[in-house]
């Protein structure tokens, strides 16, 4: 019965696919017929086979003895009649267990019982005549066309500070004179209108964003921080001498628009000058034309990522199947190729640089040499070179800007993708706040916390604020993943921490605030306070731009989440002077 | 007399071996009427240390004081119409109290001489009472006794008349100032049997015998040489491979180190049982088989000897002491875990 079903099993799958090629006019109805004939034989061949097994007398026996509680009587026997040797109590026992032979009833050793896959065979059968009794369409089906995309909305608060911030880089470049990042400020201002009239979607946004970042932003994120501490350190010195002082202290401020005027000046100044101030003037040209920047900065960190990718080229010749160490050689390859490019363009600022330098001291020699015209040419050309070094530093501030634009952009495109209303954005916070992503469970606190605890007491309402590692504090949270996060100070650190963990090892001392019982001053007698206080001496709008050009530059500098720096940006621009 | 059944193909006769069968199914069914004429119930126990007789082996029964152990193995001395003798072992006792030694005699010719003056332990039947009281030292002076079925005293040799058999009685309960009995001695026990509490049935039986003015008293019905013959029948038993194999695996699965040793074994035993287990589990299995009125024995014989044959010859290690766990509850899972058949 086994066999059978097997076979047969597999021979209803074959008609089924039989009749269903047939229903299809893939095959004729001869080889269909061919087909289920073939599916008959499997079974049958499956029952013969299963019929022709040789049992084994063995288990046979086994089965018996167990199912008559026979004492493995016929077990023994039969052994005991396959060997030759053989005694009286072997013949005995031989004698006695035929003698049980008569009270054997095979249909209690081997009662029937159904094949295994009896199920799967009435599943197949089941799916056979689904398919026999299947129609197929007699014309083709109607293509549906695909409903076009959902058009990106984006409510008008949520857009209108993005929007007011291109309009202002397009201005600054314009007063700069600076067409790549105008050009840029149109496009992105092109964009917001029609983000405004609703004529993208969300996918054809990413895309040209995707765009804009490769035409404009491709090859500027290089670092102009080494050139200008230089020009910083060149200012220094040309602040000493009385007549490059101007320029000197502009440099100094890295306001190389104003060293280009004033270096530009000076240069038409030259032929008043008397031959003692001509020689002051070539000794602080000569030493502030000193300025050099280092070539192998990054060679270092080149050789190191080059010897790395060796490894791990030769770490996946031999294991061909090693995902992990394919992804670092690629990431690392990446690293490289963006460091050969900072390396490139760090070459060029420092032939810059030296031709700066070379300006500097032509003009120089020339004013030792008396020779005016010669000097006044040599710097005028520095004063060009300043101008270029300003072009340069501009472009990459505003540049830096747009971008950073772009991707407060993208940003808020993920978080309106993620389908989040005001309040889902609140919760948002909450969970990117506790240092997790959104969407996913966040780690609760790492160390034991240490909860602010009333006094138990309960006299005087007290209020007990134990520090880190003070006895007796209470505990709750602490390493259950699953608990709820402690109230309190934890005592361990993000696995992911990037610099220095918290120091909690210091001197400290134990400070109880005992709090003061009473209903607290009214709320007259707190605006009234407040206004004791005096009132504000300096105007909002300069207040915010000087914390908003801090907040950037932090937010620049710090390593801080995405999440955080969208709602740093969102808030200030919130604040914004209307 | 019955005449042991050849081996020879030509002359062997089932109707001889269905003879030398029913001879001992009667002569044990005799025992046991007399025994059970003083010993209420404990027929597991009875038949355990007729196992032991039969197949030339030694007993060990373990039990609190007042189940009948001594009065079983007197009345069992009884009805054999053996020579008995009882040792109560105490620490004091010393080998020399057990053997017997050499003292010296004057002839009469005046002239002095010394003589063996034997001990308590040249009997057939002897009751060691208490075995695990008596010092290392003492228990094992019955060492080579049990296994040799021999003593030797001052380089002289004695023979023990056979049947030999060395009946011992312990008290699971009072351990202090007791001496464990070593593992080489447990050994030779062939079964440890496990004296339990009556049920209320047989107490009531038990207390109208012992409180009335009846003493029922047990008469010999099988002699020495009939004893002797009845452990020559037991060893014509012909055992099939596969329930010998039965047995052997039984007993590696008791060893902690083999691979296809059970979970439990691995994790409490320390020394599984010696090959005299699997001994003990054959020739007891064999005495099973013939009073159940077979032939040959079977995998269920084996499995009613597990207990008796191997409890004491398995040694848990410190891990199954600390758990509170019992080479009985041990070898139940092994019990359950090894198949008849073989993998």
């Amino acid at each position: 019965m086994e066999g059978a079903t097997t076979l047969g099993i597999v021979g209803v799958l074959a008609a089924t696919v039989a009749i269903y090629l047939a229903k299809a006019d893939l095959i004729g109805g001869a080889r269909l017929s061919a087909a289920l004939l073939a599916a008959l034989g499997l079974a049958l061949v499956g029952a013969v086979v299963g019929a022709a097994r040789r049992v084994d007398l063995q288990r046979l026996a086994k089965r018996i003895d167990t199912s008559h509680d026979l004492h493995d009587r016929l077990g023994t026997a039969l052994e005991f009649s396959q060997t030759q040797a053989t005694s009286s109590f072997r013949r005995a026992q031989v004698k006695d267990a035929l003698g049980q032979l008569n009270r054997v009833q095979p249909a209690r050793a081997i009662p029937f019982r159904r094949p295994r896959e009896i199920r799967l065979l009435g599943l197949t059968l089941l799916c056979m005549a689904f398919v026999v009794l299947l129609r197929f369409p007699l014309d083709r089906p109607r293509i549906v066309p695909t409903p076009p995309l959902a058009r990106l909305t984006i409510a008008p608060e949520d857009l209108e500070p993005h929007v007011a911030q291109a309009l202002e880089l397009q201005k600054q470049a314009l007063e700069q004179q600076l067409p790549e990042v105008s050009q840029l400020a149109r496009e992105l201002n092109k964009l917001f209108k029609q983000i405004q009239n609703k004529e993208l979607t969300r996918k054809e946004l990413f895309a040209k964003l995707a765009e804009l970042e490769k035409k404009y932003m491709e090859g500027l994120d290089g670092n102009f921080d080494e050139l200008l501490k230089k020009l910083k350190k060149m200012g220094g010195e040309l602040k000493k001498e009385k007549l490059t002082r101007e320029a000197g202290k502009a440099l100094e401020q890295a306001n190389l628009n104003k060293a280009r005027k004033d270096l530009d000046q000076l240069s038409k100044k030259l032929d008043q000058l008397d031959k003692q101030q001509q020689r002051k003037l070539a000794r602080s040209l000569d030493r502030a034309a000193q300025q050099k920047m280092e070539k192998d900065q990054l060679q270092r960190k080149v050789d190191q990522l080059k010897k790395q990718i060796r490894r791990l080229q030769r770490q996946l010749q031999q294991q061909k199947n090693n995902p992990q160490a394919r992804r670092r050689l690629q990431k690392q390859q990446r690293q490289l190729q963006r460091l050969n490019q900072q390396q490139q363009r760090q070459a060029q600022q420092r032939r810059q640089l030296q031709r700066l330098n070379q300006q500097m001291q032509q003009a120089a020699a020339s004013l030792r040499n008396q020779l005016s015209p010669e000097a006044m040419k040599a710097l005028q050309k520095a004063a060009q070179q300043m101008g270029r070094f300003a072009n340069q530093l501009n472009k990459l501030q505003m540049m830096g800007k747009a971008q950073g634009q772009m991707v407060d952009l993208k940003e808020l495109l993920r978080r309106l993708g993620q389908g989040k209303g005001k309040q889902g954005k609140l919760k948002d916070f909450m969970v990117r706040a506790k240092g997790a992503r959104p969407g996913q469970k966040g780690n609760k606190g790492q160390g034991k916390g240490k909860g602010l605890m009333l006094d138990p007491s309960g006299q005087g309402g007290a209020l007990i604020m134990p520090l880190p590692g003070a006895p007796g504090a209470a505990q709750p949270g602490g390493n259950d993943p699953n608990g709820p996060p402690a109230d309190g100070i934890g005592n361990g650190s993000d696995p992911n921490l990037k610099g220095q963990a918290t120091q909690l090892k210091s001197r400290r001392k134990n400070v109880m605030v005992r709090g003061e019982q009473g209903e607290g001053p009214t709320k007259s007698e707190v605006i009234l306070g407040a206004s004791d206080k005096g009132f504000a001496t300096q105007h909002y709008r300069r207040v915010y731009r000087e914390y908003t050009e801090v907040i950037e530059e932090v937010l620049k500098r710090e390593e801080v989440p995405l999440g955080y720096k969208y709602y740093v940006k969102r808030y200030f621009q919130l604040i914004k002077p209307r | 007399m019955t005449q042991p059944a050849t081996s020879d193909p030509a002359q062997a006769d089932p109707a001889q071996a269905e003879q030398l069968a029913a001879e001992f199914i009667q002569d044990v069914k005799h025992l046991r009427h007399e025994i059970g004429k003083v010993i209420v119930g404990h027929d597991s126990i009875v038949e355990g240390v007729l196992s032991c007789l039969l197949a030339g082996g030694h007993g060990l029964l373990e039990g609190v004081p007042g189940l009948g152990k001594t009065m079983l193995v007197r009345t069992l001395a009884q009805a054999l119409d053996l020579n008995f003798s009882r040792i109560q072992f105490t620490p004091d006792l010393m080998p020399a109290d057990i053997i017997g030694t050499n003292i010296l005699v004057e002839d009469s010719g005046g002239g002095k001489r010394f003589e063996f003056q034997r001990g308590p332990i040249f009997a057939h039947i002897v009751l060691a009472d208490e075995i695990n009281r008596a010092t290392p030292k003492t228990q094992s002076a019955l060492l080579e006794a049990m296994q040799e079925k021999s003593v030797t005293v001052s380089k002289t040799s004695y023979h023990l008349e056979p049947p030999f058999l060395v009946l011992a009685t312990q008290n699971p309960l009072e351990m202090e100032g007791t001496y464990p009995l070593p593992e080489a001695q447990l050994d030779r026990f062939l079964l440890k049997l496990k004296v339990e509490f009556p049920g209320r049935e047989e107490m009531h039986t038990i207390l109208e015998r012992t409180t009335s003015r009846q003493d029922p008293q047990a008469q010999p019905v099988v002699g020495r040489d009939r004893v002797l013959q009845m452990r020559d029948v037991v060893r014509q038993v012909p055992v099939a491979h596969k329930v010998q194999d039965f047995a052997i695996r039984i007993l590696q699965a008791t060893h902690p180190d083999r691979p296809d040793a059970p979970e439990m074994s691995r994790k409490f035993v320390r020394y599984g049982a010696s090959p005299r287990g699997a001994q003990a589990m054959l020739l007891g299995a064999k005495i099973l088989a013939l009073l159940d009125g077979r032939f040959s024995a079977s995998c269920d014989d084996i499995r009613k000897l597990v207990h008796p044959a191997l409890r004491h010859r398995v040694i848990l290690n410190f891990e199954g002491e600390a758990e509170g766990i019992t080479t009985d509850i041990v070898l139940t899972e092994i019990l359950e875990r090894v198949p008849q058949e073989a993998p």
